[in-house]
C-alpha cells in the first residue's frame, strides 16, 4: 500500500510539468499558457566543463581518472601538501588549444593562471587554479544542426512543421565567448546513517531516540584533473537548441580526442543559464543550474525552469539571480543560493605559476598555428571526400570511416600495408574488402567490448564510444589480413575469427599470417585438389550416391550433404564456391545426366 | 667562530674527525633547546657523520660540504620530521615523507642535518615571538647576545682543535663566559630565529632560513652572522611551506660571507641535477657560481665596482649611530678603491609606501596559501564536538554547516593571533570591495619601485643600506609592541624582497654600550649574487680588523 503511494507521488511529480497551464515549445523556446495569452522566449547560456582526456592530472603527474580503462592516483600536489608546487603538464595545454581551434576561437599567446578562492572539502587547495582575467581562448563559434532523436520526430517534429516556422536542417550558431583551463575538484559523497541515540531518551520521545548522520566522504581522485571550460554566449533560444550544441560539443571534442564525453561518468558537465523575456523585452532574473549529466535533463532542466520563471512572472513574484541544481528523482529544480549569498571568489594572479606562453617549448612546434594544423583531425566531410577520391570506397563505407579519425588512421594503415605487397588486384576491391572488414566485423567487436564495460550502457548517447581508438588491432595486422583475404589465403570467415582471436589480450600483438597458420587456416582453391577431396567423399558415401541418382529434389538435399562433409574433411578451409564447382564436376563423372 | 673554512681545513688535515665535530655541535646544540623545533637524535647524527669520516678516508667526498652539520628552519620538508612551519595547526606526529628539494640538495652534498630551528608561526613577524600558543613563554628564543664580540672573536686553529676535542662541560663554559648571568633576554629577531641561532652559538656551521620581507636578513643582523636573500626564483621553493609565494625565497645564515658562498654554490650545483619541481624557478645562469679572484693589494679590491647609497632610505627614525656606522661602511667601500654615489632616484613616498603594499601583497597571497588548513588532510583538527554541533545548526539563528563550523573551530585554535590578523587582513584586500584600492594599487606600487630600483642597478652595482636600524628589543617588552610598529622594522628589508633582488646582510659595526652588532645590507641585481659575495666579504673583512 504504501509502495503504491509512494509510486503514485513519484508519477504525479514526474508529470507535473505536462498538467501544468504552461506550455513549453522546445523547437522555438516559447513558453505560453495553454489557454494564450503572454508569450515569452526562453534565452540560455551554457558553461561546459570537460574533462581533457590525457595521461597526467593538469598541475601533477598523477595519472588522470577520466583515462580509458585506467585508475587515478593522487600526488601530494593534488592533495595541498604544505610546500608542493603545480607544475603545468604541456599535454593539457595542447589539448585546449585543439578545443580551442575546433571552436574557432581566437587563441591567445599569453594567458595567466588566477586562483579562485572558495571553501569546500573537495577543495584541497581552498582555491581552484583557473583562468579568469586572461583566459587561453576568446571569441568563438560553434555551428551545429539540430539534434535528431526518434522522440522529436514523433512528438515535437510534427508540431514545429505544423507550425511551419522551423526546418530540422536549419543550422543553430552560438558564439564562444571563451575556453579556458582550470583544476577539478574531489568528488563529496554523501550517506546517511540512523544511530540510535541511548543517552537521555525516553520511550515517549520517539523522534530523540535514532538520530541520523549524514557523512560526507571525499574522494580526490579527481582533484586537479585537467578541465577545459567552454562558455557560450546567451544566443540559444529554446531547449532543444541547448542539447543539439551539447551534442554537437560532445561530438567535437571526441572527434578532436581531446574529452571522451562521458557525461554519466561526469567527464563532460552542463550549467545552464537560463532566464526568460517576454513580449516588452523584459526580462526574469537569470539563474544557473548547475552540474546537468546528461542531455535529456539539459533539456529538462530548461523547460523545467521556464515554466517555472514564467508562473513566478506571471504571479509577480520578483526573484532574484539563483544557482539551482536539478533534481533527477523530482524532476525539478531546487535552490542551492541567492545572489545575495554569491560567493566573493576572492580573484588572486596564481603567483606559483609564470604566465602560460604558447610558444615551442610547449607546443612542441614553434607557432600555434603550425601546431593546429599538425594537430587537428581532418573535418568528417572533407576526410569522406578524400577516402572516396584516393580509394574509391563507396558512399556507405567512406561515411563510417570518416566520423572517426581513428579509423581512418587504421584504414589508411592497412591501405598502406595492402598496397606495400603489391598485389594484382584491382585497387578499387583492395580498398573494399579492408573498409569491409573495419566496418562490419571490427567495428562489431569494438562496440561489444565496449558493451561489456559496465557504464557503456547509456541511453542518450548515441556515438558512444565505438571509436577504433580502442581497437586493439594496428593498421599493418588488419592489412595484412585484407591482404591473405586478396591471395585468398583465407576466407572472410577465417579473417572473422582471426580479428576476434586478434582482440583478445593473449593474440593482441601477434602476426595475422602466423596465428593463421597456428589456427590451421589456409584456403584450398585449387581446384584439382578440391575435386579430389570430393572423390573421397564420394567414396565413402555410396549409399548416398545412389540416393542422388533418383534425382529430383534430392539432388540438392545430396549436394548439401556432401559440401558439408567435404568442408569437415578440409577443416573449414576448401573455398566455398569453388568447392561447389569441383562437387558439380565430380558428381557430373559419377553420375552424369541426373536431374 | 668556527667558519666552514676552518672546519674544511681541520678535516682535511685530520686534526679532527667529522664525528667529532657534529659531537661539538650536538653539545653546542645542547644549549638552546629553545632554538630548536626538533632535532635529529645523536645516534643518527653519529652515523652519518661516521660514514663521512669514511668516505673522507676513501678520498671519495661527496662535496665540499661533506661531513658539515648544518640547520634548517621549520618550514622546509625533512622527511623524517613533522613539517610544522611553527604553527600549532600543522603540530603532529606524522612525518611529511619527502625533502625539500633545497634540504635534499645538501643532503645530496653529505652535510649533516642537526634539526629544525624555531620560527614565527609561517614566516609572520620579525622578533620571533609569535610561536604556537601551547609553548609556554619560556621556551622562546633567545638573542645569543654579545654578538659582536662573538662576530669578532676568531679562534687560531689549534685553539679550536682544542675546543672541539674538550669535554661538553668544558667547551661551554668556554663559549658562554659571555652570556652568564643574563636576566635579561632580546629577541633573535626573525622569522627565521632559530637558524641566525643556531649558527650564532656554533650548534650549526649554516642554517637554511626563507626569506619573505626580511626573515633571513633581520635575524642575521641582531645576532651577528651573515645571511643571504638570493634571487627571487634561484633556489627551488619546493618542499618550502609557502606563506606569500611571489615574495618567499630560500636563504642561507651562515657565521661569514665565504661560508654563505660555499653553501650558495653546492645549492645549485645539485640543483642542476636535480627535476624542476617549481615552475617560478629561473633558468640557470653559468656566472652564478663561478669564482672570483681577489686583489693583490687592499687599494684595488674593488676596483671598478659602483656602489649607490640611495637617501630614499634615511628615515626619520633612523638615530645617528646608524647613520655614522652607514657612512662609515660607504668610505670604507671607497678606502678598497670602490666609487660610492649618493643617489635620489628611489622616490622616497614609493619607498615609505612600499611597506604598506609589502604587507598588502603578503597578506593577500598569505589568506590564499593558508586556506588548505583545515584540519581534514593533516595536522590538527579540533574535536568539534558532534552533537553540540548538530544542536547548534538546529537554532535558526546559526547561518553555518557543521563543516564550517569545523573549520572555524579547528583554525581558530590552531592559528596564533598574528596569523590570523593577516589571514582576515589578506581576505579583506582581495575581496571584490577593496580588490582595486588595495590589491591592484599594491601591486602597481610594487612594479613602480621594483622599476626605480632596477634602473639604479642598471647604472650602479650595488646599493648599499642598513639591514635594520633598531637594536633587537627586549623580549619581555616585545609582547606590548603593537604589531604594526613591529612590521616597521621591515623597512629596510623589504624593497628588495618586492624587487625580487638578491641581499646581503652582514654585521658591521656595534651599538655603544651594547652588545649588539650594527649590520650592513648590500642590494645587487636579479641574479648577481657573485657581486654581492665579493664586495661583502671585502667589507667584512675590513670589519672585523
Amino acid at each position: 500500500m504504501q509502495l503504491k503511494n509512494c509510486l503514485r507521488a513519484r508519477f504525479n511529480q514526474r508529470n507535473a510539468r505536462f498538467f501544468s497551464n504552461w506550455k513549453v515549445d522546445s523547437w522555438s523556446g516559447e513558453v505560453k499558457l495553454s489557454k494564450g495569452g503572454p508569450v515569452y522566449q526562453v534565452i540560455v547560456g551554457l558553461e561546459i566543463h570537460a574533462q581533457l582526456n590525457i595521461r597526467d592530472k593538469l598541475f601533477s603527474p598523477a595519472i588522470s581518472s577520466g583515462m580509458y580503462g585506467q585508475s587515478s592516483s593522487i600526488y601530494p600536489f593534488d592533495v595541498a601538501v604544505p610546500g608542493k608546487l603545480p607544475l603545468l603538464s604541456a599535454e593539457a595545454v595542447q589539448k585546449a588549444v585543439l578545443v580551442a581551434a575546433a571552436l574557432q576561437c581566437d587563441i591567445h599567446t599569453t594567458s595567466r593562471f588566477e586562483r579562485k578562492h572558495y571553501t569546500y572539502a573537495d577543495l584541497p587547495l581552498s582555491y581552484q587554479i583557473t583562468q579568469q582575467r586572461w583566459p587561453l581562448a576568446e571569441n568563438g563559434l560553434l555551428e551545429c544542426s539540430y539534434l535528431s532523436t526518434p522522440k522529436n520526430k514523433l512528438n515535437d517534429g510534427q508540431f514545429a512543421r505544423s507550425t511551419g516556422k522551423f526546418d530540422s536542417k536549419q543550422s543553430i550558431c552560438c558564439r564562444i565567448q571563451r575556453v579556458q583551463l582550470e583544476q577539478d575538484t574531489g568528488k563529496t559523497t554523501s550517506t546517511t546513517r540512523s544511530q540510535i541515540c541511548s543517552n537521555g531518551s525516553t520511550e515517549s520521545d520517539l523522534s530523540a531516540a535514532t538520530i541520523k548522520t549524514t557523512y560526507s566522504l571525499v574522494d580526490f581522485s579527481r582533484a586537479g584533473c585537467a578541465l577545459v571550460e567552454i562558455v557560450t554566449a546567451p544566443d540559444l533560444r529554446s531547449s532543444l537548441q541547448a542539447a543539439s550544441v551539447v551534442h554537437s560539443l560532445r561530438h567535437l571534442l571526441r572527434f578532436t580526442g581531446t574529452c571522451l564525453g562521458r557525461m554519466e561518468d561526469g567527464n563532460l558537465r552542463v550549467d545552464c543559464n537560463v532566464n526568460l523575456q517576454n513580449e516588452q523585452q523584459r526580462r526574469t532574473p537569470r539563474i544557473e543550474i548547475k552540474n546537468l549529466n546528461s542531455i535529456q535533463q539539459v533539456r529538462d532542466a530548461i523547460e523545467y525552469e521556464a515554466v517555472r520563471q514564467a508562473e513566478n512572472f506571471e504571479n509577480l513574484v520578483g526573484g532574484v539571480e539563483e544557482t539551482r541544481t536539478w533534481d533527477v528523482l523530482k524532476r525539478k529544480t531546487t535552490l542551492i543560493r541567492t545572489k545575495d549569498q554569491a560567493i566573493d571568489y576572492r580573484f588572486l594572479p596564481e603567483p606559483d605559476l609564470p604566465p602560460l606562453v604558447l610558444n615551442g617549448h610547449v607546443l612542441g612546434v614553434p607557432t600555434i598555428k603550425q601546431f593546429v594544423l599538425r594537430n587537428s583531425p581532418e573535418l568528417p566531410a572533407l576526410a569522406e571526400q578524400r577516402l572516396r577520391s584516393t580509394y574509391q570506397l563507396s558512399e556507405y563505407h567512406a561515411h563510417v570511416i570518416a566520423r572517426d579519425p581513428a579509423a581512418i588512421r587504421l584504414f589508411e594503415e592497412a591501405m598502406h600495408f595492402v598496397n606495400y605487397s603489391s598485389l594484382d588486384t584491382q585497387p578499387s576491391l583492395a580498398s573494399k574488402t579492408t573498409a569491409n572488414l573495419l566496418c562490419n566485423d571490427l567495428f562489431s567487436l569494438v562496440k561489444k567490448a565496449a558493451e561489456r564495460q559496465a557504464h557503456a550502457f547509456i541511453l542518450d548517447d548515441d556515438d558512444e564510444v565505438v571509436s577504433m581508438s580502442h581497437a586493439k588491432i594496428n593498421g599493418s595486422q588488419l592489412g595484412e589480413i585484407a591482404t591473405m583475404i586478396l591471395q585468398e589465403r583465407i576466407s572472410s570467415t577465417m579473417a572473422k575469427k582471426l580479428l576476434a582471436l586478434l582482440f583478445t589480450d593473449e593474440c593482441a600483438d601477434r602476426n595475422p599470417s602466423d596465428l593463421a597458420h597456428d589456427q590451421g587456416f589456409r584456403l584450398i582453391t585449387d581446384q584439382e585438389e578440391l575435386r579430389e577431396l570430393c572423390r573421397a567423399i564420394l567414396r565413402d558415401h555410396p549409399e548416398e550416391i545412389e540416393v542422388y541418382k533418383r534425382g529430383g529434389k534430392f539432388i540438392q538435399k545430396m549436394n548439401k550433404l556432401f559440401t558439408g562433409k567435404a568442408m569437415s574433411l578440409s577443416n573449414g578451409n576448401a573455398h566455398p564456391e569453388r568447392l561447389q564447382d569441383a562437387l558439380c564436376d565430380v558428381l557430373n563423372d559419377v553420375a552424369p545426366g541426373i536431374k | 667562530m668556527l667558519t666552514i673554512q676552518q672546519a674544511q681545513r681541520l678535516l682535511r688535515t685530520g686534526a679532527i674527525s667529522s664525528e667529532q665535530l657534529v659531537l661539538f655541535c650536538v653539545t653546542r646544540a645542547a644549549t638552546i633547546s629553545d632554538a630548536w623545533e626538533r632535532r635529529i637524535d645523536t645516534h643518527t647524527l653519529l652515523e652519518q657523520a661516521r660514514q663521512s669520516d669514511f668516505r673522507r678516508a676513501q678520498n671519495k667526498l661527496l662535496s665540499p660540504l661533506d661531513g658539515i652539520p648544518f640547520s634548517v628552519k621549520a618550514n622546509l620538508a625533512v622527511a623524517s620530521l613533522p613539517l610544522t612551519a611553527g604553527s600549532a595547526i600543522l603540530e603532529t606526529n606524522a612525518c611529511v615523507g619527502y625533502h625539500a628539494q633545497v634540504v635534499d640538495a645538501l643532503l645530496q652534498s653529505g652535510a649533516v642535518l642537526m634539526g629544525t630551528t624555531t620560527m614565527d608561526e609561517f614566516g609572520m613577524g620579525s622578533l620571533g615571538i609569535n610561536r604556537p600558543k601551547s609553548k609556554t613563554t619560556t621556551s622562546r628564543t633567545k638573542n645569543p647576545i654579545s654578538g659582536w664580540h662573538r662576530h669578532t672573536k676568531r679562534f687560531s686553529d689549534e685553539e679550536m682543535i682544542k675546543m672541539i676535542l674538550h669535554s661538553p662541560e668544558t667547551i661551554n663554559t668556554r663559549l658562554q663566559q659571555d652570556d652568564e648571568s643574563n636576566v635579561i633576554f632580546y629577541s633573535p629577531g626573525g622569522s627565521s630565529s632559530g637558524s641566525a641561532v643556531t649558527v650564532a652559538q656554533q650548534a650549526a656551521l649554516f642554517s637554511l632560513g626563507s626569506d619573505t620581507g626580511g626573515s633571513v636578513r633581520l635575524p642575521a643582523a641582531w645576532c651577528a652572522v651573515a645571511g643571504l636573500k638570493p634571487t627571487y626564483g634561484c633556489l627551488s621553493r619546493d618542499g618550502l611551506v609557502a606563506y606569500a609565494s611571489s615574495l618567499d625565497t630560500v636563504g642561507i645564515l651562515a657565521p661569514t660571507v665565504s661560508c654563505l658562498s660555499v653553501v650558495w654554490r653546492e645549492l645549485l650545483q645539485q640543483q642542476l641535477r636535480q627535476p624542476r619541481q617549481d615552475s617560478t624557478l629561473r633558468p640557470f645562469q653559468h656566472n652564478s657560481i663561478q669564482t672570483y679572484s681577489s686583489a693583490s693589494t687592499r687599494q684595488k679590491l674593488l676596483e671598478r665596482v659602483k656602489v649607490a647609497v640611495p637617501t630614499a632610505f634615511v628615515i626619520k627614525e633612523m638615530s645617528q649611530p646608524v647613520r655614522d656606522n652607514w657612512k662609515n661602511a660607504a668610505r670604507r667601500l671607497e678606502e678598497m678603491g670602490a666609487t660610492v654615489d649618493v643617489i635620489d632616484t628611489i622616490s622616497p613616498q614609493v619607498l615609505q609606501q612600499a611597506l604598506a603594499a609589502y604587507y598588502v601583497l603578503a597578506c593577500a597571497e598569505a589568506t590564499s596559501n593558508l586556506g588548505r588548513y583545515d584540519g581534514f588532510r593533516y595536522g590538527s583538527t579540533a574535536d568539534c564536538d558532534r552533537t553540540n554541533a548538530v544542536r547548534d545548526i538546529d537554532q535558526p539563528q546559526s547561518k553555518f554547516s557543521l563543516l564550517e563550523q569545523q573549520y572555524a573551530q579547528t583554525r581558530t585554535r590552531g592559528f596564533g593571533s598574528e596569523v590570523i590578523r593577516r589571514i582576515l587582513c589578506g581576505t579583506s584586500v582581495l575581496s571584490s570591495d577593496h580588490y582595486h584600492t588595495h590589491y591592484e594599487a599594491a601591486a602597481k606600487l610594487r612594479a613602480v619601485l621594483a622599476q626605480q630600483m632596477r634602473d639604479v642597478l642598471e647604472q650602479y652595482d650595488l646599493l648599499l643600506v642598513p639591514t635594520t636600524f633598531n637594536m633587537p628589543p627586549r623580549i619581555d617588552e616585545a609582547n606590548s609592541i603593537d604589531s604594526t610598529a613591529m612590521m616597521a622594522n621591515d623597512i629596510m628589508t623589504v624593497p628588495a624582497s618586492l624587487g625580487g633582488f638578491p641581499a646581503l646582510s652582514i654585521p658591521y659595526g656595534h651599538w655603544e654600550r651594547a652588545p649588539f652588532a650594527m649590520s650592513m645590507q648590500l642590494v645587487a641585481a636579479q641574479q648577481d649574487e657573485q657581486k654581492l659575495f665579493r664586495v661583502a666579504e671585502a667589507l667584512q673583512d675590513y670589519a672585523v680588523d
